[in-house]
């Protein structure tokens, strides 16, 4: 994360006259003023403060909004002149600690999620990801490749073998708290054989699913002959401090199977 | 390396009741701290966080800030290492081993 972009800017609950923005707790409204930013809270909003930093003096009911270098909801937060702010997500200052809070923007008409997009519709996001790391060990019963394509990212495995896609730096996860992986899987196989999904934070610049994570965050799961559908894979990653690698592998163990992965989205909220 | 879950999926070191036994190489080498301070999500189980986010088996994440149970790891290393090498400058070296060993061969033909 760039460190030169740190913006703290503080106010009160909701907005202000030279402000093109408002932030505003439960309940949400169906629609809103351009900009409002909504935050899924019960508890008032006494202050916010938008920073990359923790701030130095939290009070009550504040609402931290956690800035980065890129944003989906990234807006012009005066209205005159420019300050452009890039919202990542928010936090509130409850009993002592602070606690992550969903929080959407309204734009266009519609409320939009914060979610930073680590690969999505092609783009790989390098300024934040480094680029993607790929490889394949084949076996002698099988070969595996790793397409970078248009609108997804694909992982085949024909055969017994195994793919490998990974950040090429660690990613800052600091300020997240949900991994998303959109997929689309499908396992085609005579004999029931399955095709094995590990998706990763990682401290290591792992190369394979059998390798020590270091620490992060670990989720592995099966799918099995016949599946052919759309997936949405989580990892818990609020307690993850700093910045961490993302691994997706996906393998099979026997020859009897055909396995497809494709990788259409990588977000975090 | 076994580790025992409580109804949150909290990892515990110790069997104890109400605790399920689950393995995984994850913990392979990793200090008490480390694993207590993790939550292990079952194949075919699912956690839901307070937020109401739901998450799904197998899922390994820390419940705690990770940089403190890293450091807590990297201490356990290092003190391991420094009880490796401690060991190493206290044995015994192999020629006193050789010597030892023949003086009692040789005293069994006194």
């Amino acid at each position: 994360m760039n460190e030169n972009v740190i913006l703290n800017f503080i106010g009160g609950g909701g907005g202000g006259t030279s402000l093109n923005f408002e932030v505003i707790p439960n309940p949400q409204p169906a629609a809103a003023k351009e900009n409002t930013i909504w935050v899924d809270t019960n508890e008032p909003i006494a202050s916010w403060i938008f920073s990359f930093t923790e701030p130095e003096t939290p009070s009550e009911g504040m609402v931290w909004i956690t800035t980065g270098t890129a944003s989906p909801v990234a807006f012009n937060s005066l209205k005159k002149n420019c300050m452009m702010v890039y919202p990542m997500s928010a936090k509130q200052y409850v009993g002592g600690a602070w606690v992550y809070k969903t929080a959407k923007s309204y734009r266009n008409g519609a409320w939009v999620d914060w979610v930073t997009y680590f690969y999505k519709d092609g783009n790989t996001f390098d300024d934040l990801t480094g680029g993607y790391f790929s490889t394949n060990i084949n076996t002698q019963y099988g070969a595996g490749t790793v397409t970078f394509e248009t609108n997804k990212i694909s992982l085949v495995c024909d055969g017994a073998a195994e793919t490998v896609v990974r950040t090429k730096s660690k990613v800052d996860l600091s300020n997240t708290k949900t991994l998303n992986l959109k997929l689309h899987a499908k396992v085609v196989s005579a004999e029931s054989r399955t095709g094995y999904l590990e998706f990763c934070v990682t401290e290591n610049a792992i190369t394979g699913y059998a390798q020590d994570i270091g620490s992060g965050v670990k989720f592995t799961h099966e799918y099995s002959a016949g599946t052919d559908g759309d997936f949405t894979e989580s990892l818990d990653v609020s307690s993850i401090t700093g910045s961490k690698y993302i691994f997706v592998s996906w393998r099979t163990g026997y020859r009897i199977v055909d396995a497809y992965l494709d990788i259409l989205e990588i977000g975090g909220q | 390396m076994i580790v025992y879950i409580d109804k949150e999926f909290k990892c515990h070191v110790n069997p104890a009741d109400g605790l399920t036994p689950a393995e995984d190489p994850f913990f392979d080498g990793k200090c008490d701290a480390f694993i207590e301070g993790h939550r292990l999500v079952p194949s075919g189980e699912t956690w839901v966080r307070g937020d109401g986010k739901v998450f799904a088996g197998r899922m390994i994440a820390p419940w705690k800030p990770s940089d403190e149970l890293d450091n807590a790891q990297r201490a356990y290393e290092k003190q391991l290492l420094a009880e490796y090498e401690a060991a190493l400058e206290n044995s015994v070296p192999v020629s006193e081993l050789e010597a030892a060993y023949q003086e009692g061969v040789n005293s069994a033909y006194d």
